[in-house]
């Protein structure tokens, strides 16, 4: 759902080509197992947010430290404001050449601080569905209920402890350091034997 | 000869039927430029001063359904 509706969608990918260079990873070559029935389930319940645990979209420094992440699914809508955070992280921490400014951790603090405090009153506002613009997933389409709102809330939850995690980052973690430690994360054990390490898989594995 | 006919008609429509259930969604992961690896990101995004978005997933971004 991430890739057909989320990537797919036409602002997020302006955004995302002008501003980021972007890469993907298969964690498991070879593994091949999305259940549709599932995923349009979760489309028609929950077409604004499901925080799976086992996909991360993190934004990275050219040297490969990392400095915002989002897991699991989210609607474009959510996604594009991942993305500003990140423009807004991006600015505030680095220079022209992306080389950390001698106050860019804690300016980025300050934002996360901030974003943690608006998300926190998100969380526990009524949420707007309005805001969300109905989308269609393989001749579907979805309209908002009960469930929206849990949805929307979780998200809302989710980048509050997400922004207020990094809040308290005293340097910028190695993509190797958090791309199983990342906040719902998990160590993949569903993976089969063929799957790819990028580099110190195994001594994270040993490591949780 | 009818039982021929039939049998050849009920392939068809299972062949039309995997051939439906086989064909691309429309909108599959259109529009984000992928480089084709994290090393080619982190050269180009040094290039340009450009931060990494980078996703990981536990399937093959390449392939609908997985």
């Amino acid at each position: 759902m991430l890739r057909t509706v989320t990537f797919s969608d036409p602002k997020v990918a302006e955004l995302a080509n002008a501003n980021f260079v972007c890469a993907w990873f298969n964690r498991s070559a070879g593994f091949c197992n999305t259940d549709n029935e599932a995923e349009k389930s979760i489309f028609t319940s929950a077409s604004e947010a499901f925080l799976t645990k086992n996909i991360c979209t993190f934004v990275l420094t050219p040297e490969g430290c990392v400095f915002h992440y989002i897991a699991g699914y989210v609607a474009p809508e959510i996604f594009l404001g991942f993305l500003d955070d990140s423009l807004v992280l991006r600015r505030a921490g680095f220079d022209g050449k992306m080389g950390l400014k001698p106050d860019g951790l804690q300016s980025m603090r300050s934002h996360h601080a901030d974003r943690a405090a608006r998300f926190e009153k998100e969380a526990a506002a009524t949420p707007a569905q309005s805001r969300f613009t109905p989308r269609e997933y393989r001749g579907m389409t979805h309209s908002h209920g009960p469930n929206c709102d849990w949805g929307m809330r979780s998200a809302s939850t989710y980048l509050a402890r997400v922004h207020r995690a990094w809040e308290k980052a005293a340097t910028l973690p190695t993509l190797d350091e958090v791309r199983f430690k990342y906040l719902y994360g998990n160590a993949f054990t569903e993976e089969g034997k063929g799957a790819t390490p990028i580099a110190n898989d195994l001594a994270v594995r040993q490591d949780k | 000869m009818k039982s021929t006919f039939a049998v050849a008609f009920a392939i068809l429509l299972a062949v039309a039927g995997v051939a439906q259930a086989q064909e691309p969604w429309k909108d599959y992961n259109r529009g984000i430029q992928w480089e084709k690896s994290l090393d080619e990101a982190k050269a180009r995004a040094a290039r340009e001063g450009k931060p990494i978005l980078f996703h990981q997933l536990v399937g093959d971004m390449d392939k609908e359904g997985c």
